[in-house]
């Protein structure tokens, strides 16, 4: 648990040194020299192609991290939904279109069961991305439409599978963002301060996030379900609508779009109760220490002692008794409603001291007459503790064992000083010893017979 | 000659030695045994049942404040090291040995042995925040947390260990749930239209930009449906930040509004919640 809060920092974009795709290296040299003989005049050249992979069609599982809202149900009016980018450089490392530095091909669309229908996930290959490859529908565009160049780059190919959603076009240019609102979608995070919490989960250190533009609206009968979908939008510059939602002229010929879908989630929004600071500002929510207050006296009042038990956090529970009696104890767990008398280290009346559950039993002869177990059960629980836990068992076990064989042997060493007699001077010590040291080999000393 | 008396020289030190302390012949607790104590000290493995004896001490929405009794604990240990006792007179090098022991167990400093307090919170909200921050403080001190755990999807219980039981908790959503969005109205949880501004530069970066006591607010122009027409927004929002100066690269010229600092505006406050707590007062043992 962190004591101050960490402090995040923002970027623009975290650009990749090289976008992924494939790449021509060539190097040239030119060399001439005319007053050699014979004079020569040449010009080396190495070409390499190189490729860049990266995510496309699909995404690597651990290149993306948590999706807000999280898959399920909660409150999240008016809040925009989210993707997290394990690797921060994801969002820009393919280009929505030529010149546009900076601008992510990755965006979160937002659907809903009401308003904008969510359009089933398919599961195609890349070949069906591209009229001339697969089974694009004549009306449905798609990337080969708007980059005529679309093909599989260096370990890809037509029959990669993938998942797409066709989006009618009216719904896709109401949803889509625009080329200006893209840039802004789409941020890199860091963690500058790290929490000093252990919770993994509270470490997002160095990522990227990509915002939907559609705000969640919150509805209070918890019909409206919403589906995000993590889409690319490489190479679609061309058919990104513009703020009034005008049907941009590349599809024109169009009556749908088909996406690649990288990730999606549904969510419900509930009503808006449900908030965190909801469950505290609850008229139900009560705060207080932990005790129970006594029912309603039937008959005559209750003694008072017996509320002072309970307002001290005891318990009446039921007692069976080493005898094999039934009678009523009180009982308090660990958790008290106030801060009690402490006995102090090394007091001989400690707990440490109990040999038996029992030892720690106590009466209460003033008020009510009844044993308080507490103690004695928490002594029995802790002994139950202890020998489910093997290991712990096993080491103490060994530990007692080492520890009454030294005590043993100091217990020997004493012993055979006092036999001896008279007053313990060092001589009389040195004696002692000479004569244990003859009996018995140290090693074997005080050891037990096995 | 010599070497004889310089032989018996040697074992009469040892002995000399062991007979002088006693003590010092116990071998130290094996660490997994001390860490198996410490983790019990902590109530770790202690049934729900034992700690909350009746379902009308914790009812449901319901925070409950505590102080750990240290002789339940030490009762505790007590009986989880009498395993393996087999003579009575073994009690007086157990009861030494674990007497020793507890500082550290309970991690104690030069002040004595710490005060464990804690928070018991039985909510919808434990099962819809599991992993929400709760930062305990007495007498205006955070108090370091030393056990946190969700005993059952709603039940959550804080231990916190310092000078004083805790007399205030501040709980809120957690920092991975920072997200982003429009101004929500309180009571409605409708959208207000709005979006209040936050300051992206100087010391109050990321709080609320104020002028002469107000918050500034700009209108979230939309496309459709909730949805927004983001470049419009961040258009609309450079103008009363640059003149509110909310953002100011120290030159007195405002920076670049880029996705960093359209990001920090459109963040969605995340929610936290203070509960003062009446500390328990101290009450001698019955």
């Amino acid at each position: 648990m962190s004591t101050t809060d960490p402090t995040v920092q923002f970027f623009q974009y975290d650009i990749p040194a090289l976008e992924a795709g494939s790449y021509t290296l060539t190097v040239t040299q030119h060399a001439a020299d005319t007053r050699a003989n014979p004079a020569f005049d040449e010009t080396f050249a190495f070409v390499r192609t190189i490729a860049v992979s990266g995510d496309r069609f699909t995404v690597e599982g651990s290149h993306l991290g948590a999706v807000f809202p999280p898959t399920g149900s909660g409150e999240f009016g008016q809040c925009l939904p989210h993707v997290t980018c394990v690797r921060p450089t994801l969002p820009w490392e393919r280009a929505v279109q030529a010149d546009s530095f900076g601008t992510p091909w990755l965006a979160v669309l937002l659907f809903d069961s009401e308003t904008y229908a969510p359009p089933p996930l398919q599961s195609l290959t890349v070949a069906d991305l591209a009229r001339s490859q697969g089974s694009l529908p004549a009306a449905t565009a798609s990337y080969a439409d708007a980059d005529a160049a679309f093909a599989p780059e260096l370990g890809e190919s037509w029959t990669d599978p993938l998942h797409a959603i066709d989006v009618d076009r009216a719904t896709f240019c109401a949803l889509a963002p625009t080329l200006l609102d893209l840039p802004l979608l789409a941020h890199a995070r860091k963690l500058i301060e790290a929490s000093t919490d252990d919770d993994p989960l509270d470490d997002p250190g160095h990522v990227s996030l990509i915002v939907g533009n559609r705000a969640i609206e919150s509805d209070a009968t918890g019909t409206r379900s919403y589906t995000a979908h993590l889409v690319s939008l490489e190479g679609l510059g061309p058919f990104l609508p513009n703020a009034a939602g005008d049907v941009p002229a590349a599809l024109a010929a169009f009556t749908a779009v088909r996406l690649i879908s990288l990730r999606s989630w549904s969510f419900v929004s509930h009503d808006p109760a449900e908030t965190f600071a909801g469950y505290f500002d609850n008229a139900a929510f009560s705060t207080g220490p932990l005790t129970i207050t006594a029912p309603a006296p039937t008959s005559a009042p209750p003694p008072t002692t017996l509320n002072a038990a309970l307002a001290q956090g005891y318990l009446p529970v039921n007692q069976r008794t080493r005898l094999g009696e039934r009678s009523i104890a009180w009982y308090r767990g660990p958790c008290v409603p106030y801060a009690t008398a402490q006995p102090a280290i090394g007091d001989p009346n400690a707990p440490e001291g109990a040999a038996t559950a029992d030892a720690l039993l106590r009466y209460d002869d003033a008020d009510t007459a009844m044993f308080d177990a507490s103690y004695a059960a928490a002594w029995q629980l802790g002994r139950l503790l202890a020998l489910r836990d093997t290991a712990f068992s096993q080491a103490l076990y060994d530990w007692k064992r080492q520890a009454a064989d030294a005590s043993a042997q100091a217990a020997l060493h004493a012993a055979v000083t006092e036999a001896l007699g008279l007053e313990t001077t060092s001589d009389v010590r040195r004696i002692a010893a000479e004569l244990i040291a003859a009996i018995y080999a140290p090693e074997t000393l005080g050891a037990h017979p096995r | 000659m010599r070497r004889l008396r310089r032989r018996t020289h040697t074992v009469h030190a040892l002995l000399e030695r062991r007979l002088r302390d006693d003590a010092a012949a116990v071998p130290p607790l094996p660490a997994n045994v001390v860490a198996s104590l410490t983790a019990w000290w902590q109530l770790t493995g202690v049934p729900l049942p034992a700690i909350v004896a009746d379902p009308n001490l914790l009812p449901p929405e319901s925070l409950r404040l505590f102080v750990v009794d240290q002789r339940w604990q030490r009762s505790l240990l007590a009986g989880a090291f009498s395993v393996g006792r087999s003579a009575s007179d073994q009690l007086a090098v157990d009861a030494q040995a674990l007497t020793a022991a507890l500082p550290t167990i309970a991690g104690a400093d030069e002040t004595g042995l710490p005060v464990m307090s804690g928070i018991l919170l039985r909510s919808g909200v434990v099962k819809g925040w599991p992993t929400m921050r709760v930062v305990g403080s007495a007498q205006g001190t955070v108090v370091p947390v030393v056990r946190r755990e969700n005993l059952l999807p709603t039940v959550l219980l804080v231990l916190f260990a310092g000078i004083a039981p805790v007399d205030q908790v501040v709980f809120s959503e957690p920092a991975e749930a920072v997200h982003f969005g429009v101004d929500t109205d309180e009571d409605s949880g409708k959208a207000t239209g709005a979006k209040t501004l936050r300051a992206i530069t100087g010391t109050d970066a990321g709080n609320p930009l104020m002028t002469n006591g107000a918050g500034v607010t700009v209108t979230v122009p939309y496309r459709s449906a909730a949805v927004l027409d983001v470049a419009a927004l961040a258009g609309a929002m450079v103008g009363p930040l640059n003149g509110a100066h909310g953002n100011d690269d120290g030159q007195g010229q405002p920076r670049a509004f880029t996705a960093r600092e359209f990001a920090v505006e459109m963040i969605k406050g995340v929610e936290s919640v203070t509960v003062a707590l009446a500390a328990p007062r101290a009450m001698g043992g019955r």
